[in-house]
């Protein structure tokens, strides 16, 4: 083995010293144990090789680590955007049901949150929705509420519930696509004259990442945490 | 149809290399030289074994005097069942389709 103080076997060290310091703390065992493999490599480039392996290691384990639904403002700011999700899937039923019921004050309130700001241009639309992606979507609303519920309750369902939610809402869309008449209405409905960045671009792309995004932090922060490791005996190393 | 192993190639070197000596406690630098794995391939996945309770490590103290205490890691028997079951998965023969010429 080379003296310590070769300069290969400096970096070395350097590097699995800063490795140490960044894998968390229920991996400092295998940290050490990455550590002390460095004094029985002979060879300075191959201990540099090995430390920057272990550099990547302490990398991953890090990322892994991280749980960005730690805190209760995390989960509220991800539940809300849940809640919005949930507010996008049951606004068609809500609509439409209201129309048909004949309490046009909703209609109206909800018809001005839509481009155009009219709700009588959704009239033909209304009037063509079949009840199947309306049930679908409403299922699909509950089951975001419940999940945004199971999300600040901090438990890990959510992410099972979001899915199957996101999943029905898609479903109601594609049955609602397959409607002929309910197909051509929504296209008129959402036809307009001039075209605008905003309306067109922005907000629909931003309404297909929102769910993705969240999914993603969901099923990242449902993944089973990191349990004790299985030490055969106690007694560590200093 | 045959079962076919989910177990990454680099898990299935590791476990070939474990099953060489099972009762034997091995260290990561040998293990990555036997394996050819890198030491940041390597020792993630001896966390994930560890953790789900298929490998089980100890400190070793060295045999030689200024030397470093060792981490060495060897299978449990759940561990070991798992690897020889994947082995044995990994081994299975493909069966032949109709009119496939053997190579």
């Amino acid at each position: 083995m080379s003296k310590h103080g070769s300069l290969l076997r400096r970096i070395a060290l350097a590097i699995i010293g800063y490795a140490m310091r960044l894998v968390p703390p229920d991996r400092s065992s295998w940290a050490r144990g990455m550590r002390q493999e460095i004094d029985y490599i002979d060879s300075d480039r191959s201990a540099v090789g090995w430390a920057v392996g272990c550099l990547f290691a302490a990398c991953r384990e890090r990322v892994r680590a991280i749980d960005p639904l730690r805190t209760p403002l995390a989960r509220s700011v991800l539940a809300l955007m849940i809640g919005f999700e949930a507010f996008q899937a049951l606004f068609a039923p809500m609509m439409v049901f209201s129309y048909r019921l004949g309490d046009i004050g909703v209609t109206r309130t909800l018809g001005g949150l839509t481009p155009g700001d009219d709700y009588r241009r959704f009239i033909p639309l209304m009037d063509t929705a079949n009840e199947l992606p309306l049930s679908l979507w409403s299922v699909s609303g509950i089951l975001f509420i419940a999940a945004a519920w199971q999300l600040v309750r901090t438990h890990r369902a959510a992410f099972g519930l979001f899915a199957l939610a996101y999943v029905l809402s898609l479903i109601g869309s594609g049955v609602g696509t397959l409607i002929p008449d309910y197909s051509d209405a929504s296209r008129r409905a959402f036809t307009f004259a001039q075209p605008n960045f905003r309306r067109d671009v922005l907000i629909p792309a931003a309404s297909a990442l929102l769910p993705i995004v969240v999914g993603t932090v969901l099923w990242w922060s449902s993944r089973p945490r990191v349990p004790p490791s299985h030490e055969a005996n106690s007694d560590e190393a200093g | 149809m045959p079962r076919r192993s989910n177990t990454s190639p680099q898990a299935r070197a590791l476990f070939a290399a474990l099953l060489e000596q099972p009762q034997t406690w091995r260290h990561g630098y040998e293990l990555s030289k036997h394996t050819g794995l890198k030491s940041g391939t390597l020792y993630p996945l001896l966390m994930r074994l560890s953790d789900s309770g298929l490998l089980e490590c100890h400190w070793e103290e060295p045999e030689k005097p200024g030397r470093p205490p060792r981490h060495a890691y060897r299978m449990t028997g759940t561990g070991l069942a798992f690897a020889r079951d994947t082995a044995l998965i990994t081994t299975t023969p493909r069966p032949m389709r109709t009119g496939e010429v053997p190579a």
